[in-house]
């Protein structure tokens, strides 16, 4: 019995490692290209802004979504020939590793997916990959994600990129 | 007692000389800086020409702000991996890494009681290097860029500035 949740316990643990892969594979393979901005942002950084005192609550619910992430990882261009291919072999590669699907927008300009990988009722990874007619831009966020605080870190953050998660506020208030 | 006395001031003196020379220091004393800013509570309200309630709540809990720049002729990217190094070396962690289209931006934080943050940019012509102790409140700085954009504060970096010739609005 020991035995058998001893393998259960690794096959979960590999599992795990095969969706941490992927999306970090997609970071090392694009990491020396210069038409790709790369950001990366550790645990620490985050910590950091734990112990901040919040003026207001706007700005206590962008300090909570901050407190509970781990780390973010974006890569990004506004010049590829090639963005059609970039965004469909980027979603193909996430989504094969056990990533769940979370939401979808198709319009002219460009396509966007979120995924997401959940565990125990927690989403612990928020993966979105736009593709535009130049653009390509997937951002990882990851830690203890609470959808509704991160559209609201989305809207106070003046970061480029970040308003495509003001679509998951924009999909839930159509519920 | 005597040597109890001893010790404390020995310790007490060590601590405070290691941390005035940080790997920063040592840099910033082996190239030549072509522009340099010391910033402390006081100095860096001086440059809230109009008295932004928000710049002032963004930096209450600065204690010291450096401020280098150098020219790329001075600094080579092997000496800002030393750098880099070096400060890993005496316990900072990687917090934030940026790159993008020719500029290198690497944040580096060491955990303490007050917290220091060493920011290294680099990109074709130009290094700089900014190291805060203290804390900078983040939730503040989007309502500071729109500040900054519309020329509220003195551009310390641009002297010569026309905007920096207005009076302050009081």
């Amino acid at each position: 019995m020991k035995t058998l949740f001893t393998v259960l316990a690794l096959g979960f643990a590999l599992i795990a490692q095969a969706q941490n892969d992927a999306v970090t594979k997609l970071f090392n393979e694009y990491y020396n290209d210069e038409k790709f901005t790369k950001i990366s942002v550790s645990s620490k950084m985050f910590q950091l802004f734990t112990e901040i005192e919040p003026g207001d609550v706007n700005e206590k619910e962008i300090l909570e979504a901050i407190s509970k992430l781990k780390g973010l990882k974006v890569i990004a261009t506004d010049s590829a020939a090639n963005s059609a291919k970039l965004y469909a072999d980027a979603v193909k590669k996430i989504s094969g590793n056990g990533y769940e699907e979370l939401m979808e927008v198709k319009d002219a300009q460009e396509n966007m997916k979120f995924m997401i990988s959940e565990k125990d009722g927690i989403i612990n990874e928020l993966v979105m990959v736009v593709g535009g007619k130049k653009s390509f831009f997937i951002m990882s966020l990851f830690g203890e994600i609470d959808l509704s605080k991160i559209s609201k870190l989305s809207k106070g953050m003046n970061i480029k990129g970040m308003e495509y998660l003001q679509k998951l506020d924009e999909s839930e208030d159509k519920k | 007692m005597r040597l109890i006395l001893t010790l404390f001031f020995l310790l007490t003196f060590s601590s405070v000389i290691c941390a005035q020379s940080s790997a920063v220091t040592e840099f910033k004393d082996n190239h030549e800086t072509a522009l340099a800013f010391y910033f402390y509570p006081s100095t860096l309200r001086m440059i809230n020409l109009q008295r932004n309630p928000e710049f002032d709540e963004m930096i209450k809990d600065i204690k010291k702000a450096r401020f280098f720049k150098l020219d790329s002729g001075v600094v080579t990217q092997p000496d800002l991996t030393t750098l880099g190094n070096d400060l890993r070396k005496a316990g900072y962690e990687e917090m934030m890494m940026m790159k993008s289209k020719g500029n290198d931006i690497e944040v580096l934080g060491l955990e303490k009681h007050t917290p220091e943050i060493v920011v290294i940019s680099r990109n074709g012509y130009e290094c700089m290097l900014l190291e805060v102790t203290g804390m900078i409140n983040i939730a503040k700085i989007p309502k500071l860029i729109d500040a900054f954009s519309s020329g509220a504060f003195l551009d310390v970096f641009n002297l010569n500035k026309e905007q920096n010739d207005r009076p302050a609005d009081h």
